[in-house]
């Protein structure tokens, strides 16, 4: 009995470590590349849950095909948004926070306009339920879980083994040198931004079918992700898959024996690791 | 540069007369509320301008109106504490909550300052919604009484009763917010502000103590975003969680960024313009959101200097095509 109460949260902890991965690997990407914070991540998380809820839960359009969808509708969006208004601001730190902080209000509020401000419920795509140990884990957040763990193992092979992945690990640590040795920077800039928001939106659509869909859902979200790649370490790839695991049971536990009050613990994370380990768990030293 | 002086004067004696009659030129009682509220966004402006000048971006800065105006509430309503002791506890508080934060978060040069006052300003909310005794959760604090009546034995006293009474009282406070941030930013206090915007490494090698100042500035700001968090609580007698939100802290931005950071008029003059847009935009309000987010994002990348940079430039046109005309007079 006591054991299951123990092990529920760390299941469905890990499912939702697994899935923040992806958020804070997105963030982490834009990040190396822009050097600032792109402050409307969570909008495009919220934009991949509701290209989702629509394609899948009202189109009825096979889920894996809607998430796929979903990856590049939320690319398309994040480049077109990174060309207008991101690649002005030259990557001077304040005006790009200002414009991050424009386009998240702005797309927050034009979701409202279009998909109304309600939170909508997605009929559950896989029904059931698999369950050990006493221990019950839907089979949406099985799916969930298994889907995020392909897909961070896909991320990782192409950011380290392939050329294009290698160009934009080049771009993070030196954009100089980077350009000198003939990489478009440019180019690698637009691939890099529409990757990590395709990995917010893709999150986004793996999480509807799990949780509400709101168009105000992004700026918990938003917060969800930077205080995991604080805690993993800024930049740190490594790091932010380790902060999205201890992020997501340490949520878990809290929202099972603390309630509401949970929603507090990714600032108090954040003010813990500047206080106690200013680098993050994985971080290299500034 | 007396004659420059004395215009100045002569221009902010003007103002100042014409923010006292407003009263009496605005007799509906509507757009005098209008005007009050004009007036604290025009405070709340002017102290994220005032962080700003030290090249730091707050994200939370309705958080803190939100500490002022719960807790000036809180200690009016549940404690029985005179309304202006609430006020300076409210105001410290404010103060105090921000020496923690910005202690923790400006030590580091980075992303930290940006993402932790982005976070503290969304679980300000959380926490007053979610803590009943004494800050009545989700439903807020309803039905304060209006500001104690300031007794002058013998002579007079104020009660505050009347939308004019607290127009004036609001006018008074907003006042003195305004002028201290800018005889501050205009100090020798607000050159370090400077020095550190445009290049803090520089400041740091001529051994200025960049923390100590950005914090310095940070907790003056929220001081008085506090104070225009309980202003607001004054004039509306009541307050909730929704009050004071992140779009609120953008609302700050924007007017910080349309109104131009070279000097107080900028802000002032943004929260100005944008709340008598907000105005002419009350027919199709649920778009006012996205108009104000590509103006922000417009002023930003378009608009550099602000409405005052703009008039600084024109002005400096205009002077350099009639300079050589009045050489030649002379």
């Amino acid at each position: 009995m006591t054991l299951e109460i123990l092990l529920q949260p760390l299941i469905y902890g890990l499912q939702l470590g697994v899935t923040y991965i992806l958020l804070a690997l997105g963030l982490t990407v834009i990040f190396s590349i822009m050097n600032v914070i792109n402050l409307a991540h969570g909008e495009f998380y919220m934009l991949g849950a509701f290209t989702v809820f629509y394609i899948n839960g009202l189109l009825r359009v096979n889920y894996f095909l809607a998430l796929i969808i979903s990856v590049v509708v939320v690319a398309a969006i994040g480049i077109f948004f990174e060309r207008i208004f991101f690649r002005p601001a030259r990557g001077q730190v304040v005006p790009t926070v200002i414009v991050g902080i424009g386009l998240m209000w702005l797309l927050q509020t034009a979701a409202q306009l279009i998909f109304g401000a309600q939170p909508r419920g997605m009929k559950e795509v896989f029904q059931g339920t698999v369950s050990f140990l006493n221990v019950n884990l839907s089979d949406s957040r099985v799916a969930a879980g298994i889907i995020s763990i392909i897909l961070v193992g896909g991320i990782y092979l192409f950011i380290y083994k392939t050329k294009l992945g290698k160009a934009l690990q080049a771009v993070a640590q030196d954009r100089e040198a980077a350009m000198s040795l003939g990489i478009d920077i440019g180019k690698v800039g637009t691939i890099g931004f529409g990757l990590g928001c395709g990995l917010a939106g893709v999150a986004g659509g793996i999480m509807a079918p799990i949780f509400f869909v709101e168009p105000t859902m992004g700026t918990t979200t938003l917060i969800k992700s930077m205080s995991i790649i604080i805690l993993g370490g800024v930049g740190s790839i490594p790091g932010a898959a380790l902060g999205g695991l201890i992020l997501g049971i340490v949520e878990s536990y809290g929202q099972t024996f603390l309630g509401y009050s949970a929603t507090t613990f990714p600032f108090l994370i954040i003010l813990l690791v500047l206080i106690f380990k200013r680098t993050g768990l994985m971080g290299r030293a500034a | 540069m007396s004659r420059l002086t004395l215009k100045k004067t002569v221009l902010c004696v003007v103002l100042f007369v014409i923010l006292l009659l407003i009263p009496v030129l605005f007799r509906n009682l509507y757009h005098l509320g209008i005007i009050t509220f004009m007036l604290i966004n025009a405070l709340l402006a002017v102290s994220c301008w005032f962080i700003m000048a030290t090249g730091q971006v707050t994200l939370g800065h309705a958080g803190f109106a939100a500490i002022g105006g719960y807790l000036s509430a809180a200690l009016i309503s549940k404690y029985a504490i005179g309304s202006w002791w609430s006020l300076l506890i409210a105001m410290l508080t404010a103060g105090m909550v921000a020496l923690i934060i910005g202690y923790i978060t400006l030590r580091i040069k980075g992303i930290y300052f940006i993402v932790a006052t982005l976070a503290l300003g969304e679980v300000i909310r959380v926490i007053f919604g979610a803590w009943d005794d004494p800050f009545g959760g989700l439903i807020g604090i309803m039905n304060l009484p209006p500001p104690d009546t300031i007794i002058i034995p013998g002579l007079f006293s104020i009660k505050f009763v009347s939308k004019v009474s607290l127009y004036y009282l609001t006018l008074l406070f907003t006042m003195i917010g305004i002028i201290v941030m800018h005889r501050l930013n205009r100090s020798p206090i607000g050159l370090v502000f400077q020095g550190i915007r445009q290049a803090d490494d520089l400041a740091e090698n001529v051994g200025i103590n960049i923390m100590g100042y950005k914090v310095l500035a940070f907790v003056i700001g929220c001081i008085f975003a506090g104070m225009g968090g309980v202003l607001y609580t004054y004039n509306v007698g009541s307050i909730q969680p929704s009050s004071f939100t992140l779009v609120q802290s953008a609302y700050y931005l924007v007017y910080v960024a349309v109104g131009g950071g070279a000097n107080v008029f900028g802000p002032i003059l943004g929260a100005l313009v944008l709340n008598i847009l907000s105005e002419f935009l009350r027919p199709v309000k649920e778009f006012e959101p996205i108009v104000f987010a590509l103006i922000l994002i417009g002023a930003v990348l378009l608009l550099q200097g602000g409405l005052v940079g703009l008039v600084q430039a024109l002005w400096r046109r205009i002077h350099e095509i009639a300079a050589p005309i009045s050489e030649r007079a002379i």
